[in-house]
């Protein structure tokens, strides 16, 4: 059984503007010790996704269909009570510039016992600022420091903060929504170093949500790669980036310049990711690949299995093969 | 490099630091942001010089700065020949014209009330008052044909009804009108997705080449210096500390902290492992930079001269030049 289980689930929006089909049709799954990428471009879903797994969506969208299992149990049944003790306490979430959100005018170590205590009521805030001194630590800051203020903290010392409050409750899945987009080299680098590590020493499970191929490179066991709303492969990390079979996989790693590979020209990719309120018919990606053909148009293609733990959506599957230059 | 198109000497640029009532009437003292601090570099003509640091390095006031967008503290620009900061008048005018910026966000550099022809044209108004409507007509299809736009759809548009990638080609094309001879960039593709990315750089390469502009691009990500750079300057607070051609200096790094930075880089390519150069804490504050060399806090070689001395800019080898003091 895999830790978690996400099958056919679609969530969609209800706007003023028509149904936005964020996440429209998504399987993938995440085992324990295991760090897997979703990857994508900004309005493929990918953010939708993690927020449907978290129960944390707003009011204007609905999940239509599909199923959760979380240790084969499905969260899309849990009542709001229920969730909530699974929510932080075994799947927890840094969101998105999260760092930028820490209060003020609160201390470090208030807001990180508040976080604590709000798992376990049990706990005295003598114990809970033990715990707090003990996370930091885990994190790699300095604990003598965890009296401070926000605002003398670095945007990697921030995130260090953010990531020591997910783990306040002991999870056992952690979702990373843009972990490392806004820092500079050198703290990505070792925020991403930080999070190998928890996985090692914790066996923690971690879903990183990047736009970043090469992040995903760095760091990740397994990569989904989404596009519009759909997952169009999965692999583990070495064969989606020697052998991917999606021509949009192909093309969206050729498409990032590499600073170690002598200069060529890049290959485009045509027009732009189409928005999800009427997206194509057929397969979401044929306006722009290269090798569509009728059937693309027509028909949608399904994610099956081409060799053991190797997903892809296309109707050609079988027949291209890519193999990277790099 | 014979005649270089821009020169850029001992360039300094202090902001003063606002502070509150009392304490300004407690210290005496003012205190100054030092976003540039005393740098100098030549541009060729025809070439791509790419300015690359981390965030708060100084990279953008360096643009301003080149463009006289802002007055400096210090220190010359040069443009073919003439300090910048000293041309009033028509001849600055001329000048202005032909040094064009693009920005890094295409949501906030576009009027959202203009539409796309008249912000294309927004330059030609205001300088070209000798050109009837036709011509100036003419010119800006032309420019958004350049930039791979079809004019006749995108004109009567608003910047909201175009994609962030079709936004930045009409700042291209907005940048292009006065037929300038060097463009800014600064981060120009960061806020795009990565399969329009390619696009743009690549769309940015070609235009270089058919009018010869000289670029100016500033830019975090050391992968994109490779892709379109000719030469580079790496930045660390204010300061220059590793300049040459770009395949020199990504390949043959010798600051410690261009070596760290390099390393530290992700690549797209899971089988590649290498040594990453962990380095110390984060960058410090501008307002009080570490004396000395101002890595040395940070620096795994740092000896007793770099906390006292701050080290010069030494040509190590033909156009590769370093500031550090274990190469002296």
């Amino acid at each position: 059984m895999h830790l978690l289980e996400v099958d056919s689930l679609k969530t969609y929006y209800y706007t003023r503007k028509g149904i936005v089909k964020a996440v429209d049709g998504v399987n993938l799954h995440i085992d324990k010790r295991e760090i897997v990428g979703v990857a994508g471009e900004s309005g493929c879903g990918k953010t939708t996704l993690a927020m449907t797994i978290m129960r944390l969506l707003p009011p204007e969208a609905r999940i239509l269909s599909g199923k959760i299992l979380f240790h084969g149990e499905d969260l899309l049944s849990k009542t709001e009570e229920e969730m909530r003790e699974i929510r932080w306490g075994k799947i927890s979430m840094i969101f998105q510039h999260s760092m930028n959100a820490l209060n003020p005018v609160l201390t470090i170590e208030r807001q990180m016992i508040d976080a604590i205590r709000a798992h376990d009521r049990k706990l005295t805030k003598a114990e809970a600022a033990v715990k707090a001194r003990e996370l930091f630590k885990m994190v790699g800051l300095d604990p003598d420091r965890i009296k401070g203020y926000q605002h003398e903290f670095s945007g990697g010392m921030r995130q260090r903060v953010m990531i020591a409050m997910a783990l306040a409750a002991d999870p056992e899945l952690l979702i990373a929504d843009e972990p490392t987009t806004g820092l500079d080299v050198i703290t990505q680098s070792q925020i991403l170093e930080l999070l190998r590590r928890l996985k090692d020493e914790l066996g923690l499970s971690i879903m990183i949500i990047t736009h970043d191929l090469a992040v995903i490179a760095e760091v990740c066991d397994r990569v989904s790669i989404m596009y519009a709303g759909k997952v169009v492969e999965i692999a583990d990390v070495v064969t989606l980036y020697k052998r991917p079979k999606h021509p949009y996989t192909y093309l969206l790693i050729n498409a990032f310049p590499s600073i170690k590979s002598r200069r060529r020209r890049l290959e485009e990719i045509k027009g732009e990711p189409p928005r999800l309120v009427n997206p194509p018919p057929g397969c979401r990606f044929h306006p722009r690949c290269p090798y569509a053909t009728e059937e693309c148009r027509a028909k949608e293609p399904s994610l099956v299995e081409v060799e053991p733990g190797h997903y892809v959506a296309c109707h050609y599957a079988h027949k291209l093969n890519f193999i990277m230059e790099r | 490099m014979k005649d270089p198109i821009l020169r850029v000497v001992n360039l300094k640029k202090y902001f003063p630091l606002r502070r509150g009532f009392i304490e300004t009437l407690l210290s005496r003292r003012r205190l100054y942001v030092r976003a540039v601090d005393g740098i100098s570099f030549n541009v060729g003509e025809g070439k791509v010089f790419c300015l690359a640091g981390e965030s708060g390095c100084g990279k953008t006031t360096t643009a301003r700065l080149i463009l006289r967008l802002i007055p400096p503290t210090d220190g010359k620009v040069y443009y073919k020949g003439v300090d910048i900061f000293s041309l009033k008048g028509k001849e600055l005018k001329r000048v202005r014209q032909e040094m064009q910026m693009i920005f890094q966000d295409p949501y906030q550099s576009l009027n959202p009330r203009m539409r796309i022809f008249d912000i294309v044209n927004e330059p030609l108004d205001i300088n070209r008052k000798d050109l009837s409507y036709e011509e100036k007509r003419e010119i800006v299809y032309k420019a958004l044909e350049d930039v791979r736009l079809d004019p006749e759809e995108v004109v009567d548009k608003f910047p909201h009804e175009l994609s962030g990638g079709e936004r930045q080609r009409v700042a291209i094309a907005r940048a292009l009108v006065l037929r300038p001879r060097v463009i800014v960039a600064d981060e120009p593709v960061s806020m795009l997705d990565a399969s329009i990315r390619v696009s743009i750089l690549n769309l940015l390469m070609d235009l270089k080449e058919k009018y010869n502009l000289t670029m100016i691009y500033i830019t975090h990500d050391l992968a994109q210096v490779r892709y379109l750079g000719d030469d580079m300057a790496v930045m660390y607070l204010g300061k220059i500390v590793e300049m040459g051609p770009v395949d020199e200096v990504l390949d043959r790094p010798v600051h410690p902290y261009t070596q760290a930075l390099i390393s530290n880089v992700p690549i797209p390519d899971p089988t590649l492992s290498r040594k990453k150069i962990v380095i110390r804490g984060e960058v410090p504050s501008p307002v009080n930079p570490p004396p000395g060399c101002r890595f040395h806090p940070r620096c795994p070689y740092a000896r007793e001269i770099c906390r006292r001395e701050e080290p010069k800019i030494l040509e190590i080898e033909k156009g590769h030049y370093v500031a550090c003091h274990l190469y002296e």
